[in-house]
C-alpha cells in the first residue's frame, strides 16, 4: 500500500467519527490555505535553498552544509503528530 | 505514517548518494519520541517557530475556529511545538542540490495529502547527473 493510500483509509474512518460541525471547519481551513496562493509563493525547483542551523534529537546542530556534505539532500517538512 | 513510509526507502536514498532529513516545529523531545517510537534512523530535526518553514514559505497560522477545535480534541499544538504561534508548516519535500539549489519541491495545502515517498525517489534518480550514481 502506498503512503497516500494509507492516508486515504485513515482519513475514511477519522471523518466517520468527528461530528459534521466540525470537519467543515477542518475542510474550510483547508480551502481557504489552498485559495491564499500560498503554495505558489514557496520556494520551488530551481531557488536557491535557504541556510539553516536546526538541533537534532540528541540536541547536536546540524546545518544545511553538514547535510548536504556526502550528496543531495532530501528535506521533509512534518508538521508532527496531528 | 509519512516518517514510517521514508524509514522504508532510506536504503534506497543512500543508494543515491543523497542523504534525508527531516524537519518538525515539535520540540526535541516530540522528535525523540516519534524517533523511538518508528525506530528512525535519519535525522528529525526541531524547527522552534517554524523559522526555518518560513523561510521555504510554506508556513501558515491556524484560523481561530479551527485552533478551537484542536484544542477541544485536546491537540494542544503550542505546547507539542514549545510555542503559542499556532504555526504549522504545510507538508512538503525538497530536494536540494550541493550546490544549494532547488531541484524538486512536492507541497499540499491539505495535510492529509503527503508527497508520495516513490515520486521523490523517482525524481531523485532523474535528475541529471544523479542517475549513475544510484545503481
Amino acid at each position: 500500500m502506498s503512503l497516500q493510500e494509507a492516508l486515504n483509509a485513515f482519513k475514511a474512518d477519522f471523518e466517520t467519527k468527528v461530528p459534521p460541525a466540525a470537519l467543515a471547519v477542518i475542510h474550510q481551513a483547508t480551502e481557504n490555505l489552498r485559495a491564499s496562493g500560498i503554495v505558489e509563493d514557496a520556494l520551488k525547483k530551481g531557488d536557491p535553498a535557504p541556510p539553516f542551523s536546526l538541533k537534532d534529537t540528541d540536541g547536536t546542530v546540524k546545518s544545511l552544509d553538514d547535510l548536504l556534505k556526502d550528496g543531495p539532500l532530501i528535506l521533509s517538512f512534518y508538521r508532527g503528530k496531528w | 505514517m509519512e516518517l514510517e513510509a521514508l524509514q522504508k526507502v532510506i536504503a534506497e536514498i543512500n543508494a543515491c548518494g543523497a542523504t534525508l532529513a527531516a524537519v518538525s516545529p515539535q520540540t526535541i523531545e516530540g522528535n525523540l519520541a516519534i524517533t523511538q517510537d518508528k525506530k528512525l534512523t535519519f535525522p528529525v530535526l526541531s524547527d522552534p517557530g517554524n523559522e526555518v518553514a518560513r523561510q521555504f514559505g510554506i508556513v501558515f497560522k491556524f484560523p481561530e475556529d479551527l485552533k478551537g477545535l484542536y484544542l477541544k480534541f485536546g491537540l494542544d499544538i503550542a505546547a507539542a511545538n514549545g510555542d503559542d504561534s499556532w504555526t504549522l508548516p504545510m507538508p512538503s519535500r525538497y530536494i536540494i542540490d550541493q550546490n544549494k539549489v532547488i531541484q524538486y519541491a512536492e507541497i499540499d495545502p491539505d495535510y492529509t495529502i503527503r508527497p508520495e515517498p516513490s515520486h521523490t525517489i523517482a525524481a531523485l534518480k532523474n535528475i541529471a547527473g544523479w542517475l549513475d550514481s544510484c545503481d
